[in-house]
């Protein structure tokens, strides 16, 4: 059943993705640019509303949490890492793998090299875990148990915050309104 | 049928994650790339894989994110299919990346997301719904370190 459900989510995941146009590398480059915030605007609506669905949902104690551990050091560098992969790739793990279909063969060299990324850190595992898990590790820590909120109410606030920040975003960067015709410059065409 | 706008794809995007956390657990994708290997090493390499510390954090059984990470391509090929515009968007812009640049990319994408434990789905998708301070961390290092990239690349290839 639960393999079933798999197939069925990652294929509206997979769908989602590519319907929406952020299977593109033109797309994140862009967001990385900060030139096309299409792909920065649809996450963290989608980030928004799952936080105001899911905390509600979660009083009822029907939603199954999977907190990952914050070990400070580990997290950053590895997300710096992830960063620089992003904007030399063009794409993140599930984005790529959106772009397949109809994509051409060069995205199988990024999923070869995600491959190739995962071995060397298996290899590397050992010795960095001291280094960069270890230390500084807090566990699986919230921002309500860090901060001494409520759940649900941070939960909503947050998303309702998110959300607000998306529709800013959008209104300071979308191309401006079409401007009022110069009417001295009609006659001149 | 149309391309969706940012609003339209996030909303669904967030219903799925909620599905995704209420019916079964929070989504993520990098994962499967290093328990793929272990569970293709494993027949060949069994001293190897055993051996080694990393791969026994991983499910070396096929799960449900391997499904999970199976049903992309397969739901991406339906938009494709469904869609009007066949030289849609994910064909265009690699053109200026060579395959040695692209799999490098790939190499670090998947060698950060293990060191982090989770990728754009797994850290920021998930986890920043799930209020995890790992999640907001991750995305923030993310652009920290993608933001620059970028600016640089695209000063050497327009």
């Amino acid at each position: 059943m639960e393999l079933l459900l798999g197939l069925v989510i990652g294929t509206a995941f997979g769908f989602i993705l590519r319907r929406s146009g952020v299977a593109s590398n033109a797309c994140i480059r862009g967001a990385l640019s900060l030139t096309d915030f299409h792909m920065l605007k649809l996450l963290l609506t989608a980030v928004g509303v799952t936080l105001i669905l899911v905390f509600p949902l979660s009083t009822l104690g029907i939603v199954n949490f999977s907190i990952k551990s914050t070990y400070v050091l580990g997290v950053v560098i590895g997300g710096l890492i992830f960063g620089v992969g992003v904007a030399v790739a063009g794409f993140c793990p599930g984005t790529v793998l959106a772009a397949l279909p109809g994509g051409g063969r060069r995205f199988w060299w990024a999923v070869a090299g995600g491959f190739a990324g995962s071995f060397a850190y298996a290899l590397l595992y050992e010795p960095l875990e001291p280094l960069l898990i270890r230390p500084l590790n807090f566990g699986k820590l919230t921002l309500p148990e860090l901060l001494g909120l409520d759940p649900a109410l941070t939960g909503v606030g947050t998303g309702i915050l998110l959300l607000a920040a998306v529709v800013l975003l959008d209104r300071v960067t979308s191309p401006k309104q079409m401007q009022i015709p110069d009417l001295s410059q009609i006659g001149r065409r | 049928m149309r391309q969706w706008t940012w609003w339209q794809g996030g909303i669904a995007l967030g219903i799925l994650s909620t599905l995704s956390m209420v019916l079964v657990r929070p989504m993520g994708v990098s994962t499967f790339f290093p328990s793929t290997l272990g569970i293709v090493l494993k027949p060949l390499f069994p001293r190897f894989v055993e051996a080694n510390a990393y791969f026994q954090t991983v499910p070396l059984t096929i799960g449900w994110e391997h499904l999970l990470v199976l049903g992309i391509p397969l739901g991406a090929f339906l938009a494709y299919k469904l869609s009007d515009d066949k030289s849609s968007a994910a064909g265009t812009g690699l053109a200026t990346t060579s395959p040695l640049l692209t799999f490098t990319g790939g190499f670090l994408i998947l060698f950060g997301a293990r060191m982090a434990g989770g990728c754009t789905t797994g850290h920021v998708l998930s986890g920043m719904s799930q209020l995890s301070v790992a999640g907001f961390l991750f995305a923030t290092a993310v652009f920290a370190g993608g933001i620059p990239t970028a600016m640089l690349l695209k000063r050497r290839l327009g």
